[in-house]
């Protein structure tokens, strides 16, 4: 573990691994349920399927890259504080425009896990885009 | 800040790869230092001067908006 893992206090590599295979937690419920093999209530199914990505998606984004220097720490700085930004204004804008068009069907995936999942989705696509940059010659 | 990263590297005959290897950071950190996007640290910048056995304000200089 570099000094950077530990002043970031990142997962080791091999979480990536872990998470990936969180991910396959949901897919499976769901493909189970439609083909009726296991009988579970579609809310509970909702609800695993709902948490096990988040939590996939944090360990994904608290795990340390095979090389993680300084450029990634500080990339990872600006991502998560654009997510932050992201999430606040997406919260402020959803929450104005329910008061403002009740009627208008107010999104009902304004809850916090979606929220959450959304300011991971765009913490990595930041990531990514600060990362494909970086590799330009 | 200006450096001199690049010709440096070049003189030693060194990949953008094989550098970031020997001071264990990634390519793409060594490739935004070169460009000027990017701005290391005290302790990159010092292995950087060891590996091309140079001082370090013969790689990096300071301008005048710095």
């Amino acid at each position: 573990m570099n000094n950077i893992q530990k002043d970031l206090r990142l997962l080791p590599n091999y979480f990536k691994k872990i998470a990936y295979s969180l991910i396959l937690i949901p897919v499976m419920l769901a493909i189970l349920f439609k083909t009726n093999l296991i009988s579970i209530e579609k809310d509970l199914i909702t609800l695993i399927g709902k948490n096990t990505i988040l939590i996939s998606l944090l360990l994904l984004s608290i795990t340390s890259n095979k090389i993680e220097d300084e450029l990634t720490h500080k990339n990872r700085l600006k991502a998560f504080t654009s997510s932050f930004i992201f999430g606040v204004v997406f919260s402020v804008i959803s929450s104005i425009s329910n008061y403002l068009f009740p009627d208008f069907g107010s999104p009902s995936n304004t809850s916090t896990t979606y929220i959450l999942i959304q300011m991971f989705v765009f913490y990595f696509i930041i990531l990514y885009s600060m990362k494909k940059a970086n590799r330009e010659k | 800040m200006k450096n001199r990263l690049k010709i440096e590297r070049a003189i030693k005959d060194l990949t953008q790869e094989a550098l970031a290897n020997e001071i264990g950071v990634s390519r793409q950190t060594i490739n935004s230092i070169e460009k000027n996007r990017y701005i290391p640290s005290t302790i990159l910048a010092l292995k950087l001067s060891k590996v091309f056995e140079k001082n370090i304000h013969d790689l990096f200089e300071l301008e005048d908006d710095d």
